[in-house]
């Protein structure tokens, strides 16, 4: 062999080990300072502004690819255009939480970080993108098929980079931090080991020992709507706690430590209630770093294609628990936002079963969609319930039974004048059955058509006001019964026509 | 849900499980499970200093009792 050509061998074989080197996935930062109590992402520190809880407001956002995106963005359009009567605001001002999954991520992200820029620009820089084509070049790309070799970067990292650089503009958790009001964002992703779902939040982080605030958003999007088979899961990583920048990981947090006094109570009481125990185990799981070092998380429809799961959770033990029992809700809206589809299908008009890639993708998604339907089922029990003890303990204060030192309150049961409200906006719900299936139709994708994604905004809007719930909600801002009676019966308009 | 209430002569905010929730003698809806209650303080003037107790659903006792209390004496 000539020397130019061992030369010409050896540049090439630099060049494949450098990218392989450069190659690895953006990790998730150690906690640096575990006694940190302000500077971080949870509902209780983005709580401006002052009283914003006694409409309680909280958005889920389903996947679905740019459909539930285009979806997702025709409610916010209208809520953005309803004035709450006797206010001067829109419902949209008073969103609390907006909790996302895969293909609502984009939407959600983009509304919790850049507020009424969505309105101006998310249509362009991402609804009417062919974001699959985009991301198919990139992998085509020879050193981007290099820098795939590597086992430490898969198509997701690639693509959570082409999300950053072009529609999250480089953004992390700290700057919703910095921002510091309300929507709270909760994306949901999927833990792969357990099946359990995900979310990026600080308090998730913390079981990790991990920093969310430099974790950029477009990763924790990109996690959420990493689809099975198409995209690789997003890896992070599993920190001791306490564990400042640079350390070695041996000492440990002086404060507390990452199991809580709520998790072992949890963990006590298997027998008594296990959802309970469970969620607590799943996060409890991450205590010993050295068993668990990594989480390699996938799409959260997985877990909850709807993000109702984590509003549940909030609603029987956390943040809106606490909120309820303080008086702090006066009203609780919960607006789920459902792109699932349901298309149609004649392979029972044959004698032949079906080929193996239908009963690939009815595997897929049977269980996905049943799951979906109990999660918002079993939520409308929940409000069902407690809006039966609220009733219950209303007649037991009337009776004279609830002489309690507080009875000046006459309201014995914390909350109990709170009103309930979910919203569950679907295509099912639409009345035209042609105009029905043709959404019902549509395909799971990030690449549709203009005039589908016109069409979705707009049944969006239509859809959450047209639902009865929604009115009731809305209406209940009256507090004369008359108005009430006739804001019902005029049902709710937009007060501007929107765009 | 059960629910809880907590009995002690004064309004007072309530840990439970170390976390503010919740005042005394209001019924508070809590799902099921072991639970550790206490007041928060200053001043530490109520005995014991917290209590554990596991909220059940109510079950087929009767007379149905769905709210469970406990109380606190002040010192």
């Amino acid at each position: 062999m000539k020397r130019s050509e061992i030369k010409s061998y050896r540049s090439t074989v630099i060049l494949i080990l450098t990218l392989l080197l450069v190659s690895c996935a953006h990790m998730n930062e150690r906690l640096a300072d575990c006694c940190a109590q302000r500077d971080v992402y949870s509902l209780d520190h983005v709580s401006r502004p002052a009283g914003a809880d006694d409409t309680f407001v909280v958005l889920t956002f389903s996947g679905g690819g740019t459909r539930a995106a285009a979806l997702a963005y025709g409610v916010l359009e209208k809520l953005r255009a309803i004035k709450l009567p006797n206010t001067d605001k829109t419902v949209l001002d008073e969103v609390d939480i907006v909790s996302t999954v895969s293909g609502g991520s984009f939407t959600g992200a983009y509304y919790a970080l850049f507020g009424e820029k969505t309105f101006v620009d998310f249509k362009e820089r991402f609804l009417h993108r062919k974001i699959e084509q985009e991301l198919a070049l990139k992998v085509a790309n020879p050193i981007n098929g290099l820098r795939l070799l590597s086992p430490y970067f898969g198509r997701s990292d690639l693509a959570a980079e082409l999300y950053d650089k072009t529609i999250f503009e480089g953004q992390t958790y700290s700057n919703l931090v910095r921002k510091g009001h309300r929507p709270f964002l909760i994306v949901n992703a999927t833990n792969l080991l357990t099946g359990s779902r995900f979310e990026f939040t600080s308090r998730q982080f913390r079981y990790l020992g991990s920093d969310l605030l430099s974790y950029p958003v477009a990763r924790a999007v990109a996690a959420s709507s990493a689809f099975p088979f198409l995209l690789t899961p997003i890896t992070l990583a599993n920190y001791p706690l306490g564990a400042a920048a640079g350390g070695t990981g041996v000492e440990a947090c002086q404060c507390t430590p990452k199991i809580t006094r709520q998790d072992e109570s949890a963990l006590e009481g298997f027998e008594i209630n296990k959802r309970r125990y469970y969620a607590a185990y799943y996060n409890t799981l991450y205590q010993n770093s050295d068993d668990h070092p990594y989480v390699h998380l996938m799409d959260g429809g997985l877990a909850d294609n709807v993000g109702l799961r984590v509003i549940d959770d909030l609603f029987a033990r956390d943040e809106i628990r606490r909120k309820i029992n303080e008086d702090a809700i006066q009203r609780l809206a919960v607006i789920v936002v459902n792109a699932k589809t349901s298309k149609k299908e004649d392979f029972d008009r044959t004698r032949t079963p079906p080929g193996l890639t239908t009963i690939g993708m009815k595997t897929a998604t049977i269980s996905m969609d049943n799951y979906t339907f109990e999660t918002i089922e079993k939520f409308r029990d929940s409000i069902a319930q407690r809006i039966e003890t609220q009733w219950e303990e209303r007649e037991e204060d009337e009776n004279g039974d609830g002489n309690t030192p507080d009875s000046a309150q006459n309201d014995s049961l914390a909350g109990g004048k709170m009103k309930l409200y979910v919203i569950d906006l679907g295509f099912e719900n639409l009345g035209d059955p042609s105009e029905r299936e043709f959404f019902l139709n549509l395909p799971t994708s990030f690449s549709l058509k203009d005039e589908e994604v016109r069409r979705l905004i707009e049944v969006g809007g239509r859809l959450l006001i047209e639902h009865p719930e929604f009115t009731h909600f809305i209406c209940g801002f009256y507090d004369d019964a008359n108005e009430r009676d006739a804001c019902i019966a005029r049902g709710v308009k937009p007060s501007s026509p929107g765009p | 849900m059960p629910l809880l209430k907590v009995i002690f002569p004064d309004k007072r905010r309530l840990l439970i499980d170390e976390v503010p929730h919740g005042y005394t003698n209001r019924k508070l809806e809590l799902e099921a499970g072991i639970y550790v209650i206490s007041i928060q303080g200053p001043p530490f003037d109520f005995a014991p200093q917290k209590q554990k107790i596991t909220l059940k659903d109510p079950g087929n006792e009767d007379p149905r009792k769905k709210v469970m209390e406990v109380v606190f004496e002040k010192v």
